[in-house]
């Protein structure tokens, strides 16, 4: 009796039904395993097992196409989804807006135009106001002479209490002291940068000249 | 060299039809017709959705994920389909992707549990979701005993002898077809799958279901 065929050999012959032809060595030599295990009981036995393993991976095969759980699935659904997926592949990109980190960054990215503009809006009002405020401290100056000044004129200051009796000596100190003022005005150095302005309110300059 | 094919073969449908219409995606996309392609796909998707969902529920054995592993599958397939080389059958080239994700996806859920305390009892939103993914009672009921034990024991291969097992004998594909999709020589397939068998005989032994008559003969 031959010894007995590895379990190698043995798988093959239990496989040899499912593969194509073989080469002629292989085939002889599993003619003479198959001999050998057809007289002898412990390589039949394991034969047996051999084929015993392959019929249950046969009805797994068979019964998987009914019932794996994982094909009770809808498979459309399953399709649909996958179809979607590919159409999300397709879909162009959403465009990520950055928040912006620091007002620096975003500073940063304006041109130089663009922040001299925005730089002069921000002035801008603060110029208005102080130049109106030159402008309105100017004209009082011009209407009401600080009284420090009226008092350089002694006679001015001192004629004062002795026309509050009768009402044409008021008015001739009043027209006095409005002379005084006015000439005063007139020779302020900080008038003679507003005598354009004083050339479109002619009036002052017509009512001094009328006065005297 | 012999080249081994299962017994029982849910044969991949119309391999040099699907390789041709995946070859004329393949130039739709390349021209940018890329509805054309899109709905020539889903034609690609419903011959081969079954056999590959069947491939992913033998590595995963969880239908939610293997769910997503046959979507992933498909969309890897369709985004990498210009890399696609017309000398290889695309259900081969399909095959080896939805493999390659299983086993990621292996990979990945055995470093989770590395860090995870397993759960005593599994939360009713897992049960419901399995419920609804079975069947029917009756046909659990006959399919569990004579499947959980071989099962079971395909679980214990290791990782190289179960591809080989669940390609070839449980998909039908040759050795040779099996050594392309995992990259392998048909040799090293060949050795790999008789080490599987021996295992499975060995893990199964004690199981009742095992029958002398059986042997052909």
């Amino acid at each position: 009796m031959s010894t007995h065929p590895p379990e190698r050999t043995l798988v093959e012959i239990a496989l040899a039904d499912q593969s194509s032809i073989p080469n002629l060595e292989a085939h002889h030599k599993l003619k003479i395993a198959q001999h050998h295990t057809s007289n002898c009981n412990r390589c039949k036995t394991l034969l047996s097992q051999i084929y015993a393993t392959l019929k249950r991976i046969d009805e797994e095969v068979n019964t998987s196409q009914h019932t794996t759980p994982a094909l009770g699935h809808d498979q459309l659904k399953q399709r649909w989804k996958i179809l979607r997926h590919i159409d999300r592949y397709f879909a162009p990109r959403a465009r990520l807006l950055h928040f912006p980190s620091t007002s620096r960054s975003s500073f940063g990215r304006l041109t130089p135009l663009t922040v001299s503009l925005i730089m002069m809006c921000a002035v801008g009002p603060f110029l208005g106001i102080a130049v109106r405020q030159s402008v309105v401290s100017s004209d009082s100056a011009l209407v009401t002479p600080p009284p420090v000044r009226l008092e350089r004129d002694p006679g001015l200051v001192q004629s004062k209490p002795e026309n509050t009796n009768t009402l044409e000596q008021t008015d001739v100190n009043s027209d006095e002291s409005l002379m005084a003022e006015i000439d005063y005005a007139v020779q302020t150095p900080r008038i003679s940068s507003l005598l354009a302005l004083d050339e479109l309110t002619p009036r002052l300059r017509e009512v001094s000249t009328a006065v005297r | 060299m012999l080249s081994i094919q299962s017994a029982s073969t849910p044969r991949p449908v119309n391999r040099e039809e699907n390789s041709t219409i995946a070859s004329e995606i393949k130039e739709l996309l390349n021209s940018g017709h890329h509805e054309d392609a899109r709905n020539r796909f889903a034609e690609i998707i419903e011959a081969h959705q079954a056999r590959i969902t069947r491939i992913a529920y033998y590595y995963l054995r969880d239908p939610a994920e293997v769910d997503e592993a046959v979507q992933d599958a498909f969309l890897k397939a369709f985004i990498h389909l210009r890399t696609f080389r017309d000398e290889m059958y695309f259900d081969l080239w399909l095959s080896r992707i939805a493999v390659n994700g299983c086993l990621d996806r292996l990979k990945a859920k055995a470093r989770r549990q590395r860090w995870i305390i397993p759960a005593s009892e599994k939360t009713e939103e897992l049960i419901q979701q399995e419920r609804a993914f079975e069947p029917s009672a009756e046909q659990l009921l006959l399919a569990k005993e004579q499947r959980g034990q071989l099962i079971d024991a395909v679980e214990q291969l290791p990782m190289r002898q179960r591809s080989i097992v669940i390609l070839n004998q449980f998909e039908g594909y040759s050795t040779k077809d099996v050594a392309d999709m995992l990259n392998l020589a048909e040799a090293t397939v060949r050795v790999h799958l008789f080490r599987a068998i021996r295992s499975l005989r060995l893990l199964l032994l004690d199981k009742p279901y095992a029958r002398k008559s059986d042997v052909p003969g």
